[in-house]
Parts: structure tokens; sequence; C-alpha cells
């Protein structure tokens, strides 16, 4: 088989932002009842990047959103479509990407939040993509992974806190010819296990007003072996649907970027498809699982380091919380970043 | 049919534990740190050893020496 043409929707310039605030596994474990290296055998994570009580999730996607636009050349007039990927917005309502969209300073076109926790990213990207397959008027899209993890983490709880960070990663989509772009996309739901990862406060049926739930409906409820076993089950096979797609096999793939949730999870996947991990890049390892963020934040990094060349075929791949599963495969062309954060 | 010493020592040698632990209803229910870390590593080792490859469908679900065998004995051409 050989890879089909891709679409000519890009990705032209990628940028992303850290939280400011660095923890470290020995200063987390001095309220939890586990250790240092317990956390890096069982996850690889090493340490975790938090946000200050002032931050909010906007000024962290507008952060990357600008690395991104200035990497791909693309100023805030030529942006038609936002899509901001996050279950953790400043506001229930208005969307976030409507904050972006007054803070980078674009003029009319189309925005809105897409939530599908850490797959989101990879959804968001088709969404925008698909859209501007379908409508030559809109020119570019941005699109925002960002999550405030820790605004939903008990601390002391160490199936959910060990893991996870505050960040936002973006990219500016664009068009070039010659066949590059996204080939082709594939997803998959298994809501068999739909209550084993979630924050139930401030939902209808958890509403804020009036607080009558339980404190346990406040944070993150994490059952970390059914994530898990939903990962390995349906990861791998959502990446060989979406390459089928495309026409392509797991050969044909230089490059990986897969949600960054645990680093002894992308060793496994990676493996399992015959693959090994020169062929993808993780950084759960240094900044830990960014939710939404995460693919595009570890999507920057890649570039960034020069990872990830012109002409190389590039796969996309996350698993969120529900739990949904999703692949893209692209045609990569040069994009640049304009700098971490 | 698959060869069961040599699957009980590749079981026995990823987890970590003597292979006489290794019997028909042994399971991560049975074997303290059959976690899923050393899960993910066994299914890959199930899979060199024997030249297999085990669905993706099956790899989480294969969590004891009876199920790991009737998956094996499927996958193995004789």
């Amino acid at each position: 088989m050989s890879l089909r043409q891709g679409s000519g929707v890009c990705i032209l310039g990628v940028g992303h932002h850290l939280a400011g605030v660095v923890e470290e596994n020995e200063e987390l474990c001095r309220n939890l009842d586990v250790t240092p290296e317990w956390i890096l055998e069982k996850t690889g994570i090493k340490r975790r990047y938090l946000a200050a009580p002032e931050d909010t999730a906007s000024a962290f996607a507008v952060k990357a959103a600008q690395r991104a636009m200035a990497g791909a050349g693309v100023a805030a007039d030529e942006i038609d479509m936002i899509v901001a990927c996050t279950f953790s917005a400043d506001y229930t309502f208005p969307p976030l990407s409507a904050k972006v969209h007054k803070e980078i300073g674009a003029r009319g076109g189309q925005i809105f939040d897409l939530q599908a926790n850490c797959a989101g990213f990879v959804s968001g990207l088709t969404a925008a993509s698909d859209r501007m397959t379908v409508d030559p008027s809109v020119r570019n899209a941005l699109v925002i992974g960002v999550e405030l993890n820790s605004r939903y983490i008990d601390r002391t709880n160490a199936d959910s806190v060990i893991y996870h960070s505050d960040g936002a990663g973006a990219v500016v989509l664009g068009r070039r010819d010659g066949g590059a772009g996204v080939v082709a996309s594939a997803f998959h739901t298994d809501s068999s296990n739909y209550e084993a990862v979630r924050v139930r406060g401030g939902g209808s049926s958890f509403p804020v007003m009036g607080r009558s739930g339980p404190a346990e409906t406040d944070v993150m409820e994490l059952n970390g072996l059914a994530t898990w076993k939903q990962a390995i089950t349906h990861l791998p096979a959502v990446v060989k649907a979406a390459l089928r797609k495309a026409d392509a096999e797991l050969a044909d793939v230089d490059f990986f970027v897969f949600h960054q949730a645990n680093y002894n999870l992308i060793d496994y996947i990676v493996r399992k498809m015959g693959a090994d991990l020169s062929r993808t890049y993780t950084n759960v390892q240094e900044i830990g699982n960014t939710g939404a963020a995460s693919v595009a934040i570890a999507l920057s990094e890649a570039v960034e380091r020069g990872l990830i060349k012109p002409g190389q075929t590039v796969v996309l791949a996350a698993v969120g919380a529900g739990f949904n599963f999703g692949a893209s495969v692209w045609r990569w062309v040069p994009t640049n970043v304009a700098g971490e954060g | 049919m698959i060869d069961e010493a040599l699957l009980k020592q590749v079981i026995a040698s990823v987890l970590g534990v003597p292979v006489e632990t290794i019997g028909p209803d042994a399971s991560s229910d049975t074997i303290p740190g059959w976690d899923s870390l050393k899960h993910m590593n066994l299914v890959l080792a199930l899979e060199q050893t024997f030249g297999v490859e085990i669905p993706d469908e099956d790899a989480a679900e294969i969590t004891s020496y009876a199920l790991i065998k009737v998956v094996l004995q499927d996958l193995v051409v004789d």
C-alpha cells in the first residue's frame, strides 16, 4: 500500500506553555503513602507543573496560541476558526475559545470548545481540519489543548495526583499544496467504563448552586486499572484503523505522538505495534499528564527538537475519559515553533 | 500444542516468581506483583517467545495461566 495524498490542510506552527510551579516526586510524596521510586517505576513520571492561584486556563491557551501563530507566521486577523479542547475552561460558559478569540484579537469566524478529555486535541484537530477541507473560506484554524488539572485534584489522592500537570499546547492549521497535511482520522468509543475517570462536580447532576453533593464529587476520580485496560485494548486498534483509511501500514509511520499518560503504557503501545521508542517522543517523565494539552505539548516539543521532518508520515493518537479514542495520520510539512514557555 | 513448560518459564521470569508457583490456577489474583506494568511486559514476552501477535482485545484480559494458554493455543501454528 502507499499512503494516500493529504488534504492540503497542514499544521504550520506549534507552541506550548507549561505552568510555572514545578513539583518533584519527593515533594509530592510528603503527603502520600507512596514513594518517589514507586511513582517512577509505575508511571515514569518525575515531576509535575502546577498552575499558580492567579493562573487561568485561557491565559495558558493564549500563550501557546501566540507561539503557534508566530511560528506559522499567521496573524490574528487570518484566523477564521478557534477550537479549544479542555474540560477545565475558565468558566462553565462562555467557551474558553471565545476568551482566546478576544485576547489574541481575532475578528469574526467560528469558535467552540470541545470536551473529549485527553483525546480532545486529536478530536479538535480533526474537527477543524475537516471544516477547512469542506469550506475554503476558513483560511486558518487555531486548535488548542489546555488543562488546569490541578484545580480538580485532591493532592492527597495518589490515584490521580501522581499523574497530572497543567499546561497548554496549540497548533495553527493552514493550507499547502503537494499532497501534504491530514490524510485520515479514526475514532472509537467504548462507554462501558463511563464512570471510571470523572469529575462530577459542576455538572448539572452535581451543580455548584446550592451545593449538596459529597466532597468527592468536586475532585477527579480515576480508576487506573480500567483506564489501562481500555488504553491497551483500543489505542493500538484506533491507530491501525486510521492507517487503513490512509492506505498505510504501521511500517510506513515515521513518527508517533501519543497522549502522555504513562511512560510504561507508551513503551508498551509502540512495541506492541512493532515499533520502538525511537519512533516516538515522550515527555510524560518530565511534565506528567496534561490532559487535552498533552498531545499538543508533546508535538510542540518534538517539532522544537527537530524530531519530525517534512515529508514524514506522522500519527497522533490519544485516549480520553468516557472512554474515547482518536488517531490521525499526517504528511508533515515544514513546521515552526516560536519557543516554549 | 504449546510448550507449557516454556510458557510457565516465561510467565515466572517476567513476574519474578519461582516457576513452581505457575500452576493451572495461577492468575493476577493469586500472584502478588502481577500488576499492569508486569502484565504489559508479559504480553510482549509471550509474543516474542511464541512468535505470535496477541490481539489487542485479548491483551488486557489474559490475566491467568488458563486464559493465556487458551489464547496462545489459538495463535500458535503447529
